[in-house]
C-alpha cells in the first residue's frame, strides 16, 4: 500500500490512443515526486536526436506527493519537458488542476507522441478517453474549458490551450481556470505540437496518509502560520498586493524600463505608477486561491469594455514600463488576451518590448508591423501586436519562434535588442542591479519564473530576511542585491529549496519566500509517506534532480559561454529609477559563475563531473551523458551566446 | 443549545479545504468525493457554495427511515447509527439539499455528524465560511455586523 503517492504515474501515447500506468514507487526514492520524477522521465526518454515539437518528446505533468491533500499551498503542479529551445525546462501551474490529477489517483501524467487529429484527454480515475477535439480547435482557452465541462461534466478541472499553443508559438502556455498557467517555457506549443488541445480531469479516488492523527493537527498548524503572517495577512485583504504591485516593484528598482535599453531612456517617458486604487475599486470583484490556499491573493476583474479576467504580478509588469506603459487598464487588457489566447504574458511582453526598440532606432517601420508603429507605450501597437501573435496573423508570425529567431530574420542589428538567454525571453526584472536575479537568469534560461529571489524578499522585509540570511548564510550583506558576494551561494542554496517545493507540490509563494525554512514541509512529508525525511535529505534530492536538469542541456550542446546575459546587462547601467546607474561587472558576474558550478560540482565549463553523478548515486544516468561528452556532439539547435 | 455547523456563503472562496479535511476526517484517507461536505461551483474563481447537512429539526431523513437508524445527538447532530442502517438510500432520496450521499467506496451513506462536536471542515476554513457555533450567539453576531452598517448609512449611530 502507498502512503502520501497514489501509486501510479499515468503514461499517455497520442500516437497509438494508448494509455497504461507505471507504479511510481521505482522514482520515489531518489526523486521523491512532482518535477523531480518529470525530470528522470525526460532525461532518460528524450533522446539526443529528439527535436522540441517530435512526437518523441515527452510533457510530464507532476504534482507531488503533497498536491492535493491537506497540507497547505498544495494546489501546484509542475509541467516539464523539453522547451522549444532544446533544453529542458519546468514552469508551475496552479489552480485545481494538480490536486485533481491526484484525487484521480495519479501521481504524474505523462504524454508522448503525436495524435493525428486535434485531440482532448478525459480522464475520470482508470478510465482515459481520447476525445475529438475538432470542434475546440480555434477556440480560446476560456471557451475550451467551458465546452468541455458541458460535455462532460461540472466536476471537471480542465488545462488546455488557446491558438497560440495550436500554432506553435514558441512561448504559448498553458492555462486551466481564469488564468492559472505554465507560463514560462513554451509548453502550450508542446501541447500544441502533439494535436493535444486539453486535458480534463476528475476523480474519486483515495490518496492514503501514512500517519493522519498527526498529519491532520500538523496541516492545521502549519496552515495557521501561513495565514498569520504579516504579509499573507495583507494579502488577504487586498490582494495580492497587485493593487500597489507595478508602482511597488517602481520603487524597488525591479521595474525594467523598456527593452532595458538606455539610449534616450527615460522614466519621465512613461509616467507615474498611480491610478491602482482607482482601477481596484472600479473593476476588481471577488479575491480567490487556489486549491488549498489559505490566502485569498488574487482578484477577479470585471472591465465591461474588455471582459472577466484576471492578472498577477508579473502579468501587471510584464506590459508596464518595458511597453513605457503606465495606463492599467491596458495591462489588463493586455493580460486578459494572453489568457485567452494562451500567450506567456513575460514573452509576449519582451517581444513588443523589441519591437518598439527596434521602431525607435530604425531598424523597422511600421511597414514591417502591418502599418502599426510600434510606438513606445502606444495602445494600439501593444494591443494589435498581442492579437496577431496570439491568431498568428500579419507580423505576429515573425515571433513564432522567439524573439531571437526574428531578430535573425530582421538582421540590421536586430540581434542586440534580442532580450534572450539560450533562446527563451527574459523576465521583466532589471537584473543588472539585482546580482543574483542575473545568475538565475543566466543559469536558467529565463524559463525559471520565480522572481523570488531572496534579494527581492530582502528588499521587502530587511529586518527578518537580513537575519534568516545572515543566520543561514553568515552575513546579512549577501541579501543586498547590488552586492556580488555571496549571491552564488544563496542562490544555489534557495534554488535546492525551490525544488524541493517542486517535487513536493507546494507553493512558491509561501515555501521559501515567506517561510524559507522547510522544517514543515520535511514534517509534513514525513507524515504523510511514512518516510521520516529531514529537509537536508529533501535537498539532496533536489541537488541530484538539478544535476539531471543541466546533463540534459549539456547533452544538447550547452556550455559555460550560454551561461551569460545579453551583452547590453554588461556594458550598459540601470537608466535611472531606485539603483540608477547601478551595474553587472562582467568579471564578478564570471566569478559568481565559477562560484555556483563549484557549489553544484559542475566544473569550469559548466559540466556536472563524474564524481558528482557519483554522488548523487547517478550511475546510470552517468552513461548517457559521458557518452555524449566523449562523443563532442554539437548542438542540437542554434542557440544564443553574447559573441 | 448545542452548537451547530453555520455557513456563511458569501465567505467561501471555493478552496477545497473542508473537502480534505472532511474526508480525512472520517475516512482516514483523502478523496472529496467522500467528504460529508461539498463545495458546488459554477467555475468563476473565488465563488462557491458549500453544501451540507443542515441538522433539520424536522429532518425529512429522520422521518422517511424506515429502521429508526437516524436519530438526532447531542454532539453529532441528524446522524447515523450504522449497525441499524441497511442502505436503502431512502434518506438519501428526501433530504432537500442533497447533503446525504452514497459513498461507492464504504458502500454506505453518509452524512455531516459534525465530527462528533469538534467539525474538521470549520477549524480549517480560515476564510471563516464555516463556523461551528451556537445559532443564537451567531445570530446575535450577524445582526450587530448589520446594525453597524446600518448605523453608518443611515446616520443613526455615532461611534
Amino acid at each position: 500500500m502507498s502512503f502520501g503517492w497514489t501509486g501510479d504515474i499515468l503514461r499517455v501515447d497520442l500516437s497509438s490512443k494508448r494509455s497504461w500506468t507505471e507504479p511510481t514507487e521505482p522514482y520515489t526514492r531518489s526523486f521523491i515526486g512532482g518535477r523531480g520524477i518529470n525530470v528522470k522521465i525526460v532525461y532518460d526518454e528524450v533522446g539526443d536526436t529528439v527535436t522540441p515539437y517530435d512526437p518523441e518528446n515527452r510533457i510530464c505533468f507532476g504534482p507531488g506527493p503533497l498536491t492535493g491533500t491537506l497540507a497547505p499551498c498544495s494546489g501546484r503542479m509542475k509541467v516539464t519537458a523539453m522547451a522549444p529551445n532544446g533544453l529542458m525546462a519546468s514552469s508551475g501551474i496552479g489552480g485545481f488542476i494538480g490536486a485533481k490529477i491526484r484525487h484521480a489517483g495519479y501521481d504524474n501524467l505523462v504524454i508522448q507522441g503525436k495524435s493525428d487529429e486535434p485531440v482532448y484527454l478525459y480522464i475520470n480515475d482508470g478510465s482515459v478517453e481520447f476525445r475529438d477535439a475538432s470542434h475546440l480547435w480555434g477556440k480560446d482557452t476560456q471557451d475550451t474549458q467551458q465546452v468541455i465541462k458541458e460535455e462532460v461534466g461540472n466536476s471537471v478541472e480542465t488545462m488546455c490551450v488557446g491558438r497560440a499553443g495550436e500554432n506553435l508559438v514558441s512561448f504559448a502556455c498553458i492555462v486551466t481556470g481564469l488564468g492559472s498557467a505554465a507560463g514560462r517555457g513554451g509548453f502550450g506549443a508542446i501541447m500544441g505540437s502533439k494535436n493535444l488541445k486539453a486535458v480534463a480531469v476528475t476523480g474519486s479516488r483515495q490518496i492514503r496518509v501514512s500517519n493522519a492523527d498527526q498529519f491532520v493537527p500538523a496541516c492545521e498548524r502549519a496552515q495557521k502560520d501561513i495565514r498569520e503572517l504579516p504579509a499573507m495577512q495583507k494579502t488577504a485583504k487586498e490582494g495580492l498586493g497587485e493593487l500597489y504591485s507595478v508602482a511597488a516593484f517602481y520603487d524597488a528598482g525591479q521595474l525594467t524600463l523598456g527593452n532595458w535599453e538606455v539610449e534616450d531612456a527615460s522614466w519621465d517617458e512613461v509616467g507615474r505608477f498611480d491610478g491602482a486604487e482607482e482601477f481596484y475599486k472600479q473593476y476588481a470583484g471577488r479575491q480567490y486561491g487556489c486549491f488549498a490556499c489559505p490566502v485569498d491573493h488574487y482578484h477577479v476583474f470585471h472591465v465591461p469594455e474588455i471582459g472577466t479576467g484576471t492578472t498577477k504580478c508579473t502579468g501587471w509588469m510584464s506590459f508596464a514600463g518595458n511597453v513605457w506603459n503606465n495606463d492599467r487598464k491596458l495591462m489588463f487588457h493586455a493580460n486578459y488576451l494572453c489568457n485567452r489566447y494562451g500567450l506567456d504574458v513575460t514573452a509576449t511582453g519582451v517581444a513588443i518590448s523589441f519591437l518598439m526598440e527596434l521602431y525607435h532606432k530604425g531598424i523597422i517601420t511600421e511597414k514591417d508591423t502591418d502599418g502599426i508603429p510600434m510606438r513606445r507605450g502606444d495602445e494600439e501597437a501593444i494591443i494589435t501586436a498581442v492579437h496577431e501573435m496570439g491568431k498568428l496573423e500579419g507580423f505576429g508570425k515573425l515571433l513564432r519562434d522567439g524573439v531571437w529567431q526574428a531578430a535573425k530574420t530582421i538582421g540590421k542589428g536586430a540581434e542586440e535588442c534580442a532580450m534572450v538567454v539560450k533562446g527563451a525571453e527574459l523576465e521583466p526584472y532589471e537584473i543588472r542591479a539585482f546580482k543574483s536575479e542575473a545568475l538565475i537568469a543566466a543559469i536558467a534560461a529565463g524559463t525559471l519564473a520565480e522572481g523570488l529571489s531572496v534579494e527581492f524578499a530582502y528588499l521587502g522585509d530587511p529586518a527578518s530576511v537580513g537575519e534568516w540570511v545572515e543566520a543561514t548564510y553568515g552575513s546579512k550583506e549577501y541579501a543586498v542585491p547590488s552586492v556580488h558576494e555571496g549571491k552564488a551561494l544563496i542562490f544555489y542554496d534557495y534554488e535546492n529549496r525551490l525544488m524541493v517545493a517542486d517535487m513536493l507540490g507546494l507553493c512558491h509563494w509561501i515555501f521559501p519566500r515567506r517561510i524559507p525554512s522547510f522544517e514543515i514541509p520535511a514534517k509534513l512529508f514525513s507524515l504523510a509517506t511514512g518516510r521520516e525525511t529531514s529537509w537536508e535529505q529533501l535537498s539532496f534530492a533536489a541537488q541530484r534532480a538539478k544535476a539531471l536538469e543541466r546533463a540534459f542541456d549539456v547533452r544538447r550542446g550547452i556550455t559555460r559561454a550560454d551561461d551569460t546575459l545579453p551583452k547590453r546587462m554588461f556594458d550598459t547601467s540601470v537608466p535611472g529609477g531606485r539603483f540608477d546607474g547601478e551595474r553587472l561587472d562582467r568579471q564578478m558576474f564570471d566569478k559568481m559563475l565559477d562560484e555556483y558550478y563549484a557549489l553544484r560540482g559542475w566544473d569550469e565549463q559548466g559540466i556536472p563531473t563524474e564524481e558528482t553523478f557519483k554522488r548523487y548515486g547517478l550511475t546510470s544516468e552517468w552513461r548517457t551523458l559521458g557518452e555524449a561528452i566523449a562523443d563532442k556532439k554539437k548542438p542540437a539547435k542554434e542557440i544564443v551566446t553574447d559573441d | 443549545m448545542t452548537k451547530l455547523l453555520m455557513v456563511e456563503y458569501e465567505k467561501c472562496v471555493g478552496c477545497g479545504t473542508c473537502e480534505i479535511a472532511c474526508s480525512i476526517g472520517h475516512e482516514g484517507a483523502i478523496n472529496p468525493a467522500q467528504s460529508r461536505i461539498g463545495i458546488v461551483k459554477w467555475g468563476m474563481p473565488g465563488e462557491g457554495i458549500p453544501v451540507t447537512c443542515a441538522h433539520c429539526e424536522e429532518a425529512p431523513c429522520q422521518a422517511i427511515c424506515p429502521v429508526n437508524a437516524i436519530s438526532r445527538k447531542d454532539s453529532s447532530g441528524v446522524s447515523i447509527e450504522y449497525d441499524r442502517c441497511i442502505g436503502c438510500r431512502m434518506c438519501l432520496a428526501v433530504c432537500p439539499f442533497g447533503a446525504i450521499s452514497f459513498d461507492s467506496i464504504g458502500k454506505r451513506v453518509t452524512k455531516c455528524d459534525l465530527c462528533d462536536g469538534d467539525p474538521l471542515c470549520a477549524r480549517f476554513c480560515v476564510y471563516g465560511a464555516l463556523q461551528y457555533a451556537d445559532p443564537r450567539e451567531h445570530g446575535a453576531m450577524k445582526r450587530r455586523q448589520a446594525a453597524a452598517r446600518l448605523g453608518t448609512a443611515t446616520g443613526a449611530a455615532t461611534w
